[in-house]
């Protein structure tokens, strides 16, 4: 028996197999990375890295799971180890007040948001950056687990099984998200695409 | 239920996810309570506005990049297992040469004769006893000889070099240990087997 031969056929076809895969699943796999990431260049490498370790661990890749789910799941991981890596900066939250010193008065920071004004978003169709804007600032477990449930439909069976949590915490996570992506969201914005 | 409850569980009501039950008592919740209803519309309608939004599309190429770079990683884990491969064969799997074969032939043959001498402890042998001055015939065994030579029980000794124990050996089988002994002395060692084998086999000197 010709062991080499046996592995580089039995490599050959997943190779083949996961070449289908990646022309059948990069468009939705690359939007699930943008909505993540919230850019191009940052989606286009998610997509590329996750797909690279889905490649790694096909052989461990169970085949009653939809396959873009364990994608997902390996997405997720990626998407945070990567955030863990990048060099970290001292955030201050445009809600809270800063404070100017011992002894001053705390001061309240407001910025124009030109993409959240009505007449700009009906004009410009900045609905999508303003969301997009609004799921950037969410924590990452409630950003991943509102765009498996809200952009990819996966039941919160599906969810936790890809989050690798349980199922309270999927209905919480995605509760506290969507609350959280309410506040970001302007009024205005709110009761514009109500409508 | 309480509006505290009710609004925890919103979520999972917009989805679809509560028991029956649970479900009928949101939906009676929400017909009476106009903040959770409310919030109910919030929450619904944020849903509706993420699900909306627009699909992004890829560059065309990003599959092609993401095909090349797995075979670019494959080449390099193919290349590495191939050289194992080719070094298990080359070690283990190569044919034997007619040379090869008969080697391995005759070094069986070797050792199968090797150990079946030694699981053959009954031979033959002759060997001559100097202090008797002649040569005695013994068709015997190692034991039996060790019972002759150490009736006591004694501490056994293992053959000495045979000119310093006085035996001479005029054939030796493997295996085989005749001069088997009680410990004595140097100086006593002169004539051990007078003393304890049978004076049949080894008559004084007259």
């Amino acid at each position: 028996m010709d062991f080499a031969r046996l592995f580089t056929s039995a490599a050959r076809n997943d190779k083949r197999e996961f070449d289908d895969l990646v022309h059948r699943c990069h468009r939705q796999a690359y939007n699930v990375a943008y909505r993540l990431t919230g850019n191009h260049a940052d989606a286009d490498d998610l997509t590329q890295e996750s797909f690279l370790r889905a490649y790694r661990f096909f052989d461990r890749y169970n085949r009653d799971m939809p396959f873009e789910n364990w994608l997902y799941r390996i997405m997720s991981r990626v998407f945070i180890d990567e955030l863990r890596k990048r060099p970290k900066f001292k955030t201050q939250s445009f809600d809270a007040p800063y404070s100017a010193g011992p002894g001053e008065n705390d001061i309240q920071l407001e910025l124009p948001d030109s993409t959240c004004d009505p007449s700009e978003i009906m004009m410009t169709n900045s609905l999508d950056e303003c969301l997009q804007n609004a799921l950037n600032e969410l924590p990452n477990e409630f950003r991943i687990a509102v765009i498996l449930a809200d952009i990819e439909g996966l039941s919160y069976e599906e969810i936790a099984e890809t989050m690798n949590c349980s199922l309270g915490t999927v209905r919480s996570r995605l509760h506290r998200g969507r609350k959280l992506l309410r506040q970001k969201v302007s009024p205005q914005f709110r009761d514009s695409s109500r409508n | 239920m309480n509006c505290r409850k009710v609004s925890s569980s919103l979520s999972a009501y917009i989805d679809g996810e509560l028991a029956g039950v649970e479900h009928r008592m949101i939906f009676d919740h929400l017909s009476l309570c106009e903040t959770c209803s409310a919030e109910y519309e919030g929450l619904l309608n944020m849903k509706r506005m993420v699900s909306m939004l627009k699909i992004r599309e890829p560059h065309e190429t990003l599959p092609l990049t993401i095909i090349s770079r797995i075979e670019e990683e494959q080449n390099l884990n193919i290349s590495w297992l191939q050289y194992q491969f080719m070094t298990l064969r080359e070690a283990v799997l190569r044919p034997a040469s007619p040379s090869q074969i008969s080697l391995g032939l005759s070094a069986a043959v070797v050792c199968i004769a090797l150990l079946a001498s030694i699981n053959r402890p009954h031979e033959k042998i002759e060997w001559s006893a100097l202090h008797t001055g002649g040569i005695a015939s013994l068709d015997s065994s190692s034991q039996t000889l060790a019972q002759m030579e150490s009736p006591l029980n004694l501490p056994l000794q293992f053959a000495q070099p045979a000119a310093f124990s006085g035996i001479t050996y005029s054939e030796t089988i493997p295996g085989f240990q005749p001069v088997i002994r009680p410990l004595q002395s140097r100086n006593n060692a002169r004539n051990p087997m007078q003393q304890n084998l049978p004076n049949q086999l080894f008559p004084p000197n007259r």
